[in-house]
Formats: C-alpha cells, structure tokens, sequence
C-alpha cells in the first residue's frame, strides 16, 4: 500500500484522532459537548473545527492539491483567531498530523515508506505557511473591524462617547485625578 | 540557540496564561483561578463616573492588577446586599434554590458555545453566586460544606463574578431551555448590581448612563446637536427621494412622542433606520413629535442596578406627561423593549394621564400597550400594510436579499416575532429564514449587548457572536442573502462588525467590508415606501446605493 492510499484508507479514524487533539485544548466537559454535538447550528466551534480539519487533511493527502486556503480550513482559522491562544498554538496542529501519520507508516513499515512519508511531511509544512498568512490576515481583520468602528461612528455605541464625558471632566472637581498620580490603562483610551 | 521543537513551545503557551484570558481551565471548576489579561476585560469605570452616578468607593482600579483597592469590610456589604436582595426579589431566591444541575442550559449560551470555557455554562455562571448563597443562607451549610460546592465570599470568588458577570450579555436563552425556567440573566443582573456596591463595574456602562442622565442620551448629544442631525437626515431624505419630511421637537399637544435609541439619529446604519422612519410617518401624516430630552430609548441601567434603570426610565413618561401626548411610539431597540415591557410600568406607572394607544390611521387599538401606553414601530408598521394604508413597492429593495435577526429583548422579552416578517413579507421580493434553532425565541446573541459592546474586548465579542453568524453564513451560502435585518439599534452596531469578521467581503467592490449588510427593518420599509411628489424612477436606496429595480423587472 502507498502511503496516499493509506491515508484515504485510515481517514476516517486518523481525522477523530486528530481533532482530539485540537478539542483537547479546552476543559473536560466542552470536549465532550464539542465532540459529541454534530448539529452545527448548536456548536458552531466543533463543527467549523470538524470541517476545516476535514478540508485539510484532504488536500495534504492530494499531491496534485495546491491552494491551501479552502473555505472550511479558513473558517476554523477565523475560529482560532479570535481564541485565547497564543499564534503557535493555534497553527500548531497541522503538525500533530505528522506524528499521527508516522504511527501508521511504522505499522505498515517505515522503511518502505520513508520517501513518501518525507514527501508527506514537506507538504505539511508547506500548508503551515500558508495557514500562518491566513491567521494572520484574519488578524488583521480583527484590527480593521474596531478601526471600522470608529469610522463609522459605531464607536460611539459601541465604545466610550466621547463629547459629554469631556464636558463632564471640565465640569467636574479634579479632586480625584490629583489623588492618582499614576497612568491607569482605562485613563489611556 | 536550540530552536525549541513545536511541543515543546505548545506546552509553554497551554500552561502559561496568554495574551487574552487565562488558558481555558481543565481543573475542576473551583480551583481554576481567574486570570486578567489587556483584551479579556472590559474597562473599569472611570472614578468621575461612579462619582457621577453616587456610587461607591471611586477609583483609579484596574483588573489585571492584584488589587483592585476594595473598600474595607466589603465582604459584608456584598453579604448584606445580598440578603437585602434575597428579601426584596422573591425570583431570585428561587432561582437560587430550585436548579437541579441537570444540565440542560449547559450548551445553550453563546458565551459557552463561542468561548469552550465551562464557567460561561448557564448553570455554572449561576453556581458562582450559589455558591455563595448556599454557604451564607441555607439551612444545611454547615453539615454540607465544601461537599456541596459551598464557597465563602472571598477576593477570587469577586473576580470570578466579575468575570463571568460580564461574560453574559443577558440574553435569556438559556432559560427558554430550562425546565424550571430559571433565568441566568437575572442572576448575571445581580451579581452586576452587588459588584457595584463595592465599586467594581465597566466604564462602557457608566458612561453612556451617565450621559443619558446628563442630556438624555447614551451618546451624550445636547439638544441642538440632536436637532441638527436630524436636520441632515432630514436634506439626505431630500435629496434621495425629492420629499420634504417635517419632524418636530419638544411640540406640545402632538398625538404621539415617537422615542428612539439615539444611535439612530447619530451612528452608521442606524440612521438609515431613521430616515425610513422619517418616510413613513410623513408618508402617513403622524401628528407626532420627538422629544430632545427624552432622547434616548435605550436604558443602561438595565444593566448597571434597578434603581438606575428606573430613575433613566422615567424621562419616558415625564416627557410625555410634559408635552400632553397620547401615547408613545417606540423606535427599534432592544433593551430598551425588555425594560418597556417588563419593567416600566411597575417601576414608573400607571401612565393614566395618556391614553390607550389607538392608530390615528387605522383606528386600531393596542390592547397589549393598555397599561404601558407605549407600542414598537413594528407593531404600528405591520398594521398599517395589514390595512393597505402603505404604497409599497418592494422591487425598490430588490438589491437585499435579507434574513431576519430577532433581537433577544425583543424576541424574548416581548415577543415580538411575527409583525417583523409580516413586515419583511411586504417590503422585500424575496428574505429567507436562518434555522429554526437559532430564530425567534431561540434566537442567538449578537454577542456584545448589555454593554458588552466595546472595543477592547473586541476577540471575545467575536468568539460569542460565533453562534449568530454561523447561521447567517449557512444562509449566505445557501441563498445568496446579502443582508440582515434587525430591530435593534445596539445590533446594527454590534452585527456589522460581527459579519465584517466572519463574512468579509469577497466581492469585487473594495469599499464593501462584509458580503451581509445589517438593515434596520424601517429602512427597508422607507426605501420600499412610493411617497408623494418623489423623484421619478428614484435611482439611490437610502444609503445613496444604487436601486436595481428598472432593469430587472418590470
Ligand atoms: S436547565 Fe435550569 S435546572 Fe437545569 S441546570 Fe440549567 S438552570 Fe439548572
Ligand atoms: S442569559 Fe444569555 S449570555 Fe447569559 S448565561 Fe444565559 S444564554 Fe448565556
């Protein structure tokens, strides 16, 4: 067996493998929920996260394959994101892949394979490059979307409105402000 | 230098606390800590505003640092507040009591679902007060103990609270899937209200109800500035449509007093909301008046404390006592519906000196506004085309292809489901449904109401919107729907930067920042409305976009 005809043989169990992995990053009982519920309307992380794995790992198993950014892979990107998790963490998956595979190579001997799974390997670094432009472009949309705030004149609900509370300093005793003499993050805004 | 191998760095950032919030906890709940990082917390309130507002113990504070200077003895005033609350609010008490963990609200909040993190279950987030609770006021405290989760009021359970408190926009859904119908939302108002006790709360709050109290409005607009915006409004009306609309301001002897969040007079896109009012009455003729003092319909001490709430309230019927109107109609809100609704006329009735809100043009009477005397622009719009009092033409918004998002106060609190898609019904060719799970009272959060909506806490914002635009995306995709129309001022701010994230533009027109526009249900009323004296063959949509009706159909 080549080692593409063992991944599509072994997708199935090597995907479930795999998103443990990722779903193993949050608390016992969010793991549960996030793996057990398939309905993607009653836990929209679980599935994007299903469906963007699903995604990549298709195109890492087809050689002939080059555009990494598919809908679903940037989904679950968007996803990590906007998660409380540091850059590393939220790309780092794509090479659990690899260890994942390497298993499997042993059990079907390694020797035989050893080229291909080098083959393997390179595409997943490859695709890691990739994903890192798109976490990083959807960063930057984090970043678009509060300026696009401001521009709008949104800010002005949806953050501190400015006019009054600038009269109302004039307005009000500098008692308070003379007591503090250090710079608090909220005086900064 | 050894270059760390990628497991290696992956522990590092897992078990280290990071930039946002702490790692997600994988230990029991109780002995997970509450980490504060720049980006996990909304701002605490600025000392002139709690000053302003009389509060407690002002300070310069902030989260992320060890102290947050909390007055002396501040365990008993939270205790003592507590058991005040007890006394006067019988739905907390029960609330307190009768949960049996059974686990059903657990996966229903968009916080949770969004976030992964087991303390924004429904159930625990209300177990952080129990907890409390059970150790100070139950009969079995002291046998049970520990045993049964019971906790003394200490400085990591307050941070807790304020965590958490603020990772609950009050939305209600999870109590439509409790079976006791237990209400998270007002154990989160609680746990709110006794944090202020001791001076702990978010300046995006304060501010705007400090500004409400001060000129009438969140934004803090004094009266000529209100007057003047409308004023432009009024010459873009002008100029897209040819007609002269004539509001006026603080008229004595109007019928009506229409009342609206001031967003609309003021922020993108809401004031495309407030144009299509603008049509509509003066399609229709409305003795009606706004008022520059009562010129805010949204009410931020929803969710600061019910005394707060009440006293920002009452401008509402002070106004219209003071100008001698009928009856009040009410622009497109949230909140301000939930606290019109429930709470108004307890807090600030019986509005005798008005009268039973009866359409001038209809001559329908609103049985459901008897006691309040106050009815939303959807009900009052949904009658009128019930009774072929509007020239519609909905070709004129054949560019939307529009689902609808029920606003949680709205859908929730008020039920108002139906006259918004009868509305839709008649005002566009052709909308579309979201799944049935995430509409109407099962409808999902913005993500950032109850004043959850500012920037610093922009990721998590995104994270507890998820849930809502991942049903607007399935409907994008399957439908081509490009707009999604709301009736609430806080969700056309908070929804178009929710899908500027998760639906970015992918068209060729790089002034576009999302594929789905967020659309007052009014302005898609206005823009369908054939006035009288318009431009012919009218060519701009409310927003100066172009109309596509003429070459399409016929
Ligand atoms: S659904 Fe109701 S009874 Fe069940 S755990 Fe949640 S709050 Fe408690
Ligand atoms: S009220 Fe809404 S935000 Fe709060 S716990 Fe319930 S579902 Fe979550």
């Amino acid at each position: 067996m080549t080692l593409p005809e063992l991944l599509i043989k072994k997708r199935e169990y090597l995907l479930g493998r795999w998103e443990d992995i990722i779903l193993g990053e949050y608390a016992k009982d969010t793991f549960r929920i996030f793996k057990k519920q398939k309905d993607p309307f009653a836990n929209p992380v679980g599935h994007k996260i299903r469906i963007g794995m699903a995604e990549l790992y298709d195109l890492l198993c087809d050689e002939s394959d080059t555009e990494v950014a598919t809908p679903g892979l940037e989904d679950l990107l968007r996803v990590r994101a906007v998660q409380p998790i540091a850059a590393s963490t939220a790309i780092s998956f794509v090479f659990d892949l690899k260890t994942l595979v390497a298993e499997q190579c042993e059990k079907e001997g390694m020797d035989r394979l050893y080229k291909e799974f080098l083959a393997f390997c390179a595409r997943v670094d490859a695709a890691a490059l990739a994903m890192f432009d798109i976490f990083s472009n959807c960063r930057q949309t984090v970043y678009q979307i509060r300026m696009n705030e401001f521009k709008t004149g949104r800010h002005i609900i949806t953050d501190s409105a400015r006019c009054s509370s600038q009269i109302m300093k004039e307005d009000m005793a500098d008692s308070i402000r003379n007591r503090t003499t250090n710079a608090q993050p909220n005086e900064e805004r | 230098m050894a270059i760390p191998k990628v497991e290696d760095l992956r522990a590092a950032v897992a078990t280290e606390p990071n930039m946002f919030t702490g790692a997600i906890p994988r230990k029991d709940w109780q002995d997970t800590f509450t980490e504060f990082k720049e980006g996990n917390f909304a701002y605490p309130a600025k000392p002139e505003m709690v000053e302003y507002h009389h509060f407690p113990n002002p300070r310069i504070w902030s989260p992320d640092q060890d102290d947050w200077k909390l007055p002396d003895g501040w365990e008993d005033i939270i205790l003592n507040g507590l058991r005040e609350r007890l006394d006067k609010f019988r739905s907390l008490k029960v609330f307190m009591d009768i949960c049996v963990r059974c686990g059903a609200c657990a996966d229903k909040c968009h916080f949770f679902l969004g976030t992964g993190d087991p303390k924004n279950m429904p159930v625990l987030r209300a177990e952080l007060l129990r907890s409390v609770y059970r150790n100070e006021f139950t009969v079995g405290r002291k046998l049970l103990g520990k045993m049964q989760g019971n906790r003394p009021m200490t400085v990591k359970v307050l941070k807790e609270w304020f965590m958490y408190s603020y990772q609950c926009t009050e939305c209600r859904r999870c109590s439509v899937f409790c079976p006791y119908g237990i209400d998270t939302a007002e154990i989160t108002m609680m746990m709110r209200e006794l944090l202020h006790l001791v001076g702990v709360g978010i300046n995006w709050i304060l501010e705007p109800a400090a500004n409400s109290n001060r000129t009438g409005n969140h934004m803090g607009l004094q009266p000529h500035t209100f007057k003047d915006n409308i004023g432009y409004l009024v010459d873009d009306v002008k100029e897209i449509t040819g007609v002269d609309v004539h509001p006026t301001f603080n008229r004595k002897g109007a019928e009506i007093l229409f009342i609206t969040p001031s967003a609309d007079v003021f922020a993108e896109p809401g004031i495309y909301t407030f144009m299509g009012y603008l049509l509509l009455f003066e399609h229709i003729g409305l003795d009606y008046t706004l008022s520059t003092y009562a010129s805010e319909g949204g009410n931020f001490g929803l969710f600061t404390s019910n005394e707060m709430m009440k006293k920002l309230n009452a401008k509402m019927y002070a106004e219209a006592k003071r100008l001698g109107v009928k009856w009040i109609l009410g622009g497109e809100c949230g909140h301000m519906w939930r606290v019109i609704h429930q709470y108004m006329d307890t807090m600030n009735g019986p509005a005798d000196f008005m009268e039973v809100p009866k359409s001038p043009i209809t001559g329908t009477v609103f049985e459901n506004a008897r006691s309040t005397k106050m009815v939303h622009i959807s009900e009052f719009t949904a009658d009128l085309i019930k009774h072929g009092k509007l020239k519609l033409d909905p070709k004129r918004n054949a560019h939307r292809v529009p689902t609808f998002h029920d606003s949680c106060n709205p859908a929730r609190a008020m039920g108002l489901m139906d006259e918004p898609r009868y509305i839709l019904d008649n005002v566009v060719p052709k909308w579309h449904e979201m799944n049935e799970n995430c509409i109407r009272e099962k409808t999902y959060c913005c993500g950032s109401g109850t004043g959850l909506n500012t920037g610093e806490i922009m990721e998590l914002r995104m994270r507890a919107g998820l849930p809502r635009a991942n049903a607007v995306q399935d409907v994008n995709q399957r439908f081509g729907v490009n707009a999604l129309a709301t009736v609430c001022a806080i969700d056309r701010a908070t929804l178009s930067t929710l899908m500027e994230y998760w639906l970015p533009n992918t068209s060729d027109d790089p002034s576009r920042a999302t594929d789905v526009d967020v659309i007052g249900l009014s302005e898609l009323v206005g823009n369908a409305l054939v006035m009288d004296g318009e431009i012919e063959n009218r060519e701009q949509g409310l927003r100066f976009e172009e109309l596509i009706t003429t070459e399409t159909e016929g």
